[in-house]
């Protein structure tokens, strides 16, 4: 039996949850040209992915420092995974951005394929912890 | 057209009086200026290359990087970083605490280019 059983618990859930905030993020992008409400869907969805595959390895990293301090800790220990603090600033530009709308659309479009990146590099991860 | 203000300063010069900013505690003043000395270290690398850039320097990026001798999306994720930075010095984007922690991981890129100052 796992350990961390209650970790593993909550990553799932935290999983599942990035997967629906991105898969509705698209669909407003895509489908209702909703920019700030699909980029503020897609940041949750990156934060979602943080925590679950923070909850997975024992962390629990609540608050936005926290989830920073534990992006700089895989960073340092994981080969491909040294841009994803740098990421991570990124993503949170499309946060600001639902609030502030202030970015250039070349500004928006980075901000969205980098969120993307970004999450499919922490599902990637995820995946390689199962 | 370049909607982004003509750099006064050398890389190292807005870095060193950002850091002074964040001395004092203006944290948005000195994001501004960390983020002119990335803007200007961008400028400064396509120029030594003869490489040539927009304003928003996202090409500039991925042209540096595509040569495989920095790990891949080095310059990209720095510059989207950075442009975070210039967010927070226009908007007050970021509370207190992110934004020192964001000048201080941000700045990392400023010291890998330049060295430390």
């Amino acid at each position: 039996m796992s350990s961390n059983r209650p970790g593993r618990e909550k990553a799932a859930r935290h999983l599942a949850q990035a997967r629906k905030c991105r898969w509705l993020a698209d669909l407003l992008l895509t489908r209702e040209n909703a920019p700030e409400a699909a980029g503020e869907l897609l940041y949750a969805a990156a934060k979602q992915c943080i925590n679950a595959v923070a909850n997975q390895r024992g962390f629990n990293p609540a608050s936005t420092l926290s989830k920073r301090e534990f992006l700089i800790s895989i960073g340092e220990r994981e080969p491909g995974a040294a841009t994803l603090l740098h990421d991570w600033y990124t993503v949170s530009k499309l946060h600001v951005h639902a609030d502030q709308i202030n970015l250039s659309p070349a500004d928006y479009t980075t901000a969205w394929q980098t969120t993307q990146t970004f999450i499919t590099q922490m599902l990637a991860m995820y995946a390689g912890g199962e | 057209m370049a909607t982004e203000p003509a750099l006064a300063l050398t890389p190292l010069e807005y870095a060193t009086r950002a850091d002074k900013e964040m001395a004092f505690g203006n944290h948005r003043a000195a994001a501004g200026l960390l983020w002119q000395s990335i803007r200007a270290t961008f400028i400064g690398l396509a120029e030594e290359r003869g490489l040539p850039y927009a304003d928003d320097l996202i090409d500039l990026a991925k042209t540096l990087e595509a040569d495989g001798s920095v790990h891949k999306r080095y310059y990209s994720s720095s510059l989207g970083a950075g442009k975070l930075l210039r967010d927070h010095a226009e908007l007050g984007a970021l509370d207190p605490c992110m934004a020192k922690a964001a000048y201080s991981d941000i700045r990392r890129f400023v010291v890998e280019q330049h060295g430390e100052f």
